[in-house]
């Protein structure tokens, strides 16, 4: 079940046309995700444009298999082991649960992990320098800092932020760990607020009014699949929203700072291309992306201050990558 | 399909075995469908791996101990609706529901890893025979040796009793048998059932996660009716193997899915090909018994 995007079979075709009469050597990924979702997607189109610029262009000489478990472990399991059997020669999961799988299943087919919030508490690697094994990949972990930044610039005088998630979630759970430490020392008050199902955000934004000054929405499935619901209550109280997701912006939050996936996925093709050309996974530092990447993408949505009763600084306006009227 | 995907698609059925074993139970035996397996097989998971990690205990008591929370989980279903008087779709719901929120309080978060640590699979390295071997063997055992218990259960006095309960509620409580308490043990039983594959999942998996439950009654019921259509059968014996059979079939058409990428499938199309086949098998197990009926007066003409 390859999933090969028509760019990808443009390039394929190309390729073939282009690539000299004698066959090279193929080399074999495998991919896997839980769920299909944009950002997830996204890891796996960066890693395959990056394995392209590095020479391994699909179809040409770098055959890939792509699984998704459709949200069920028990899937994602079969996936794990159907990879293993296959002996491929690198093996990239996509999210914690998924690597988990594939970790538990082979210990010697090198592994890139990606969009794992945090490996080391996952047990994936027991350190980021020189990880050792057959494992290594990079951390999708929020860049936070960037993100409290973004919010004080907006909303002069933020004292305490709401924070809305589900606490099913290991990454919203790992985000408000983060941000209670960082936003702490800046004497701003994080004010938790959990909503377990889609269903109960509506409640749980309605509980914050008038006791935060902004709310922030964390990169949570749960929490984002309502997020209009949310927005709406901003639009009515004046309550500034704020997203971890830049996809969210579009749908009505004010501002966002957030890993671009596609360079996410770049990170970990170039450490499959590293494996294809003879590194050992073991040798090659894991990282988190956003300590690595130097540019966010920074989306900002003018209306949408406008009728939560904010203004955008025109400073800020300047170094958005994306501005929605 | 390599032989090691065969393997790893046999462990994951054999578990399975196990959940469809305590479905026949409760939809079969007692005629209560029980909704609780969805919270019931992550709740084994995160006690075993709570345990193991947590409080390093020994992995085959930690999941020894998954299997009695796990009973006591169905036992307060059963409860909801035997003493409350609670529906018993919405007893299981509302434990199933509640259950997500308990396993995050045992797990202290979502996911539980259990990467690098002592499991019941690690206590066979010393047999020399490489994991993915030994695994589905041990599985098999296992799941073999819960079917013969659970058959000898039902031929018990108790066993008896509780399929009367379930067959005839009515006559079974005129004849003397606590139709209530038959419900407490066998919803019990089930999830006990449940839970302990839900540890053996965990270990096999490499982590406990609060999502693990999601399917877990579609493919525990998919099992039993896929298992008694193709074998059908009058005694528990029979059934009971039918239901095993059926498990790996299932995860045997999701491995299927998986591989079928030359007939231009994606990768989200897994769900709707595991479907199909299903589909297929049970259709044309009908069809097929009904060719034979065909031919058969073919030949009386």
């Amino acid at each position: 079940m390859k999933q090969i995007s028509k760019i990808l079979t443009g390039a394929l075709i190309a390729g073939v046309l282009m690539s000299p009469a004698v066959a090279e050597e193929m080399k074999r990924i495998a991919i896997s995700t839980i769920v299909e979702v944009p950002a997830l997607i996204e890891t796996r189109d960066g890693a395959l444009a990056a394995l392209a610029e590095r020479g391994y262009v699909v179809g040409v000489n770098l055959e890939v298999d792509y699984q998704n478990a459709n949200g069920n472990m028990p899937t994602q399991q079969q996936i794990a082991k159907k990879f293993v059997g296959d002996n491929p020669d690198v093996i990239m999961p996509i999210t914690t649960p998924t690597s988990q799988a594939v970790i538990a299943s082979t210990d010697t087919i090198p592994i890139v992990f990606a969009t794992v919030t945090d490996p080391i508490k996952a047990k994936l690697i027991t350190q980021y320098k020189q990880p050792g094994g057959n494992v290594t990949g990079v951390s999708d972990a929020a860049p936070i800092v960037q993100q409290l930044d973004l919010m004080e610039t907006i909303v002069p005088g933020l004292k305490r932020i709401g924070f809305i998630y589900n606490p099913g979630l290991d990454n919203a759970l790992a985000t408000l760990g983060w941000m209670k430490d960082l936003a702490g020392p800046r004497g701003i008050e994080i004010v938790e607020s959990p909503a377990p199902t889609t269903n109960e955000v509506g409640i749980a934004t309605r509980k914050l009014i008038g006791k935060v000054d902004a709310i922030y929405v964390p990169n949570d499935t749960t929490v984002v699949a309502a997020l209009e619901a949310i927005i709406k209550v901003g639009q009515d109280v004046d309550m500034p929203i704020f997203a971890g997701e830049t996809g969210a912006v579009a749908r009505g939050a004010i501002a966002s700072v957030g890993l671009d996936y596609l360079a996410v996925g770049e990170i970990a093709g170039n450490m499959i291309a590293d494996i294809l050309d003879g590194k050992k996974p073991g040798e090659i530092d894991a990282v988190i992306a956003y300590e690595v990447l130097s540019k966010f993408k920074i989306v900002v949505n003018k209306g949408s201050a406008e009728k939560m009763g904010v203004t955008i600084p025109d400073g800020l306006l300047k170094i958005a990558t994306e501005i929605i009227e | 399909m390599s032989l090691y995907e065969i393997l790893g698609t046999l462990e994951t059925g054999f578990i399975f075995g196990l959940v469809a074993l305590g479905a026949y139970l409760t939809f079969r035996i007692l005629d209560f469908p029980d909704l609780t397996v969805e919270g019931s097989f992550p709740l084994g998971a995160a006690v075993a791996a709570t345990l193991i990690v947590n409080a390093g205990w020994n992995p085959w008591l930690a999941t020894g101990a998954a299997g009695l929370v796990g009973f006591s989980a169905g036992y307060m279903t059963a409860l909801l609706n035997v003493r409350f008087k609670i529906l018993h779709i919405l007893a299981g719901i509302l434990m199933a529901i509640s259950l997500y929120s308990i396993n995050l309080r045992i797990m202290s978060g979502p996911n539980k890893p259990l990467l690098g640590v002592e499991t019941v699979f690690s206590s066979f390295e010393w047999i020399g025979v490489v994991g993915y071997v030994i695994n589905p063997i041990f599985l098999g055992i296992i799941v073999l040796l819960f079917k013969i218990l659970l058959d000898l259960f039902l031929s018990t006095g108790w066993g008896i009793s509780m399929r009367a309960a379930g067959s005839n509620p009515e006559m079974a409580q005129a004849n003397g048998v606590d139709v209530g308490k038959m419900k407490l043990y066998g919803v019990g039983i089930a999830n006990a059932l449940t839970a302990f594959a839900g540890a053996l999942f965990a270990q096999i998996f490499g982590a406990a996660d609060a999502y693990m439950g999601i399917g877990v009654i579609i493919v525990g019921l998919a099992s039993v009716i896929v298992g008694t259509s193709i074998l059908p059968s009058r005694t528990i014996w029979m059934a009971t193997l039918a239901c095993l059979i059926g498990a790996v079939l299932y995860r045997l058409s999701v491995a299927l899915a998986l591989n079928a990428d030359f007939l231009g499938l994606q990768a989200s199309d897994v769900q709707l090909v595991t479907a199909v086949l299903v589909a297929i098998a049970l259709i044309g197990q009908q069809q097929g018994a009904s060719l034979l009926n065909i031919f058969k007066s073919e030949k009386n003409k």
